[in-house]
């Protein structure tokens, strides 16, 4: 029992860590020039 | 350094699609530092080593008037910031209409960079009657000139050994054209009474008598007394009613057909979904990892994979409307409505764009030339509705809009309602553009000269590779960013215990914020949940309307769920007013993290990113909550 | 004479570019995608109540509106 509310606990934090580093990955994004949205991809204009 | 090559030419000769085939999938995408113009690089390896292939957006001319033709010219003189000076240039005409193409061909053999001419589109010159005499061509300009077909058949071999040429520095500089005289500075376009005495028409005269003396003899044109196919075509397409007619048939029949389509194949992939929640659940010691395996991960992911196919039809539709040449068709016959409220046609071809997604139709903005024009455009893009709307708007539909079809399954009255949704998106849009340009973005109405490029039936590989890439895009977000949502929103209501949790806690705490909406403060936390993308709300109901993939017998749990849903007092949570009061906020809020992202790197300011923020959700917020009330004072879908 | 300009032509009817007046962005784009003096032009499609024209410009179609067809004057 306790080895699953541990390894629960673990996915858990990592989801939660995950989120926040997403978000602050579009934020720091937004800042600069980088590219790796996909929608880069899409935008094979001619 | 590598040796640096530009690709350059008219929008729609084709340029892309030769620069994907030279490079394939070995491609960067970034941004020139300072402005938002793309950088788009390849890199193509060849015995005498790797070459840096450049990708610049399409110019009709060197002087530039948009932001985009402006990195054109500073890329070719070796004058842009992030840039290193070029050892050659591609420039790629259309054969079709060589005459047009060949102005930025004069001004490009004045830089003073070993060139190479591409003459695309043969077999469409061909098909119209044009001979083109290529080895006198070739002479006359002076330059090497490479015959290739549309969808890049041969030539690719040819056009390879010219490249390795260029690195190799046996390709020399061309004569310049010397239309100017060097000491006076004036053009010699022969005439100056007709045309006045601005230097630009000037220069124009100038060049164009040139390309008159260049194709003098060389170019033969059949005389056809039948019209183009796509003249032809035109003459429908564009015509004021006719044309609009069938711009919503085709719009009508996209999603009818991503509606009945896509039902299958969806219920393939829910029936993976589920088979695979029976099987872990039958080996697993029950407890709190089977809970999070079952109810958190395969719940949550598996409810928002199942709409992979939708997403995927949606982005061939799009894809396919937009290389076939139709989208300029659809911004001639918009032009009229939106002069009217201060735009131009060319602002409808983003805003189409937008019904994928948001983000590539913010970033195609980039060819409208005045920033404040542009800037209205990038702030009703959103409005139109994605493709990660689509979950939302099919689920609710399928649930509370009754399923009656008409003209034998091909007009349905779900179809329709999709339809609506999407269009509410656009007729929200028109009175915003309206008050901008008479606000905030003030500003004339712009001009619109656009040329309508000839159809042609696009690459399907291209197509095909763009609906994929679209595809795993989705797939890697849902083994991301929405499992992780799943993981903490079913955290969130599992504990401290299932029936006090966290998330019941926060929802009827922000309860009163969304009654007037007529949600309870599930649905609420779930769209609360949806920020960083808006996928995560379908996994967010899934999990706080606990529906237990394992148990259901048939597929569609989470519908079910949600027709089940009660309020406390066992009244039904769910009727076809709060099924639009849903869809209408979806359709007209901003919850999605990476557009307020691009909006703040479009425009370069948080200030544009935060208004259209604000404004979006203030008018979902006030939408939503007009529509649930009124439809609840005549007792309608309650 | 009267000026003709483009934007006094019906469906179907064709004409040759005279010049092109004024020297802003418009009159540059226009010159730039091939309205020089000697280029023929077509109507193909007009749509009345202010909406664009449609021409066939040197063999390529081409979309303005009536205030930038204005600009251009034809040989009569």
């Amino acid at each position: 029992m306790t080895a699953q509310f541990v390894i629960v606990g673990v996915v858990i934090v990592g989801a939660v860590v995950y989120v926040s580093c997403r978000l602050w990955k579009e934020w720091r994004h937004s800042q600069s020039g980088c590219s790796h949205c996909p929608a880069n991809h899409l935008n094979s204009k001619k | 350094m590598k040796p640096a090559i530009a690709f350059l030419g008219n929008p729609n000769t084709g340029k892309t699609t030769l620069f994907n085939a030279l490079t394939g999938l070995r491609q960067q995408v970034g941004n020139y530092p300072g402005v938002t113009v793309e950088r788009k690089h390849g890199q193509l390896t060849t015995p005498h080593g790797v070459v840096e292939l450049i990708d610049l957006p399409g110019t009709y001319s060197l002087a530039a008037q948009s932001p985009d033709e402006e990195v054109v010219a500073n890329v070719l003189r070796g004058h842009q910031k992030g840039e290193q000076p070029l050892s050659g240039v591609v420039v790629i005409v259309d054969a079709s209409n060589l005459k047009r193409n060949l102005y930025l061909v004069s001004q490009v053999l004045e830089v003073g960079l070993p060139t190479i001419v591409v003459l695309n589109m043969m077999d469409i010159a061909k098909r119209r009657g044009v001979t083109i005499d290529v080895t006198a061509l070739e002479k006359r300009l002076g330059v090497p000139v490479i015959p290739m077909k549309a969808n890049v058949g041969g030539g690719v071999t040819q056009l390879n050994a010219a490249l390795m040429q260029v690195v190799a520095g046996q390709i020399k500089i061309p004569k310049p054209v010397g239309l100017r005289d060097p000491e006076t500075g004036k053009w010699q376009s022969g005439r100056t009474d007709a045309c006045g005495d601005h230097p630009i028409a000037q220069e124009a005269v100038a060049r164009y008598n040139w390309i008159r003396g260049v194709l003098h003899g060389i170019v033969f044109q059949v005389p056809s007394t039948r019209s183009h196919f796509s003249d032809r075509l035109d003459k429908v397409l564009t015509h004021r009613v006719w044309g609009t007619v069938i711009f919503v048939i085709v719009m009508l029949f996209m999603f009818q057909a991503i509606y009945s389509w896509a039902g299958p194949l969806q219920d393939m992939i829910d029936n993976g979904v589920s088979a695979l929640g029976e099987w872990v659940g039958s080996w697993m010691p029950s407890g709190v990892l089977k809970d999070l395996v079952q109810d958190g991960v395969i719940g949550g992911v598996g409810s928002v994979l199942v709409f992979l196919p939708q997403i995927v039809f949606l982005f061939l539709f799009i894809a396919f409307l937009e290389d076939c040449g139709y989208m300029a068709r659809a911004a001639f016959l918009m032009d009229r409505l939106f002069a009217r409220i201060g735009l131009s046609g060319k602002s409808f071809i983003p805003m189409l764009s937008s019904f994928a997604c948001a983000i590539p139709g913010v970033m195609a903005t980039r060819t409208i030339e005045n920033r404040r024009d542009r800037f209205v455009t990038i702030l009703v893009s959103p409005l139109m509705s994605c493709s990660a709307r689509l979950p939302v708007y099919t689920l609710l539909i399928a649930a509370f809009v009754p399923s009656v079809t008409w003209m034998g399954g091909l007009l349905g009255f779900q179809g329709a309602m999709l339809f609506a949704m999407h269009a509410l998106g656009f007729a929200v849009a028109i009175p915003i553009v309206w008050i901008l340009k008479r606000t905030v973005l003030k500003g004339a109405t712009p001009p619109f000269v656009m040329e309508l490029p000839s159809y042609k039936m696009p690459s399907l590989k291209l197509v095909g590779w763009r609906a994929l890439d679209r595809a795993k895009t989705f797939v890697q977000s849902a083994g991301t960013i929405i499992l992780a949502m799943s993981v903490v929103i079913w955290a969130l209501s599992y504990f401290p215990t299932a029936d006090h949790n966290y998330f019941a806690m926060m929802g009827h705490a922000i309860e009163p914020l969304v009654k007037p909406l007529g949600w309870d403060w599930r649905i609420g936390m779930s769209v609360l949940a949806a920020f960083p993308a808006r996928e995560v709300v379908i996994a967010a109901m899934a999990t706080s309307f606990n529906v237990n993939v394992a148990d259901g017998d048939d597929s569609s749990g989470i519908l079910q769920a949600l027709q089940n849903a009660t309020w406390p007092d066992g009244a039904p949570l769910f009727g076809l007013a709060v099924a639009m009061s849903v869809m209408i906020f979806f359709a007209l809020c901003c919850q999605c993290g990476a557009t307020v992202a691009i909006i703040r790197r479009e425009t370069n300011s948080w200030k544009w990113a935060g208004f259209a923020f604000a404004y979006m959700t203030i008018l979902a917020y006030l939408a939503a909550a007009i529509v649930y009330q009124v439809m609840a004072y005549f007792g309608v879908g309650i | 004479m009267a000026m003709l300009k483009l934007n006094q032509l019906t469906a179907g009817q064709e004409a040759t570019v005279s010049y092109v007046m004024g020297d802003g962005p418009v009159s540059q784009r226009l010159l730039e995608m091939g309205m020089v003096p000697g280029a023929s032009v077509k109507v193909t499609q007009l749509s009345p109540w202010g909406g664009p024209m449609m021409v066939n410009l040197d063999g390529y179609s081409l979309s303005l509106r009536s205030t930038e067809a204005d600009l251009i004057t034809l040989l009569s």
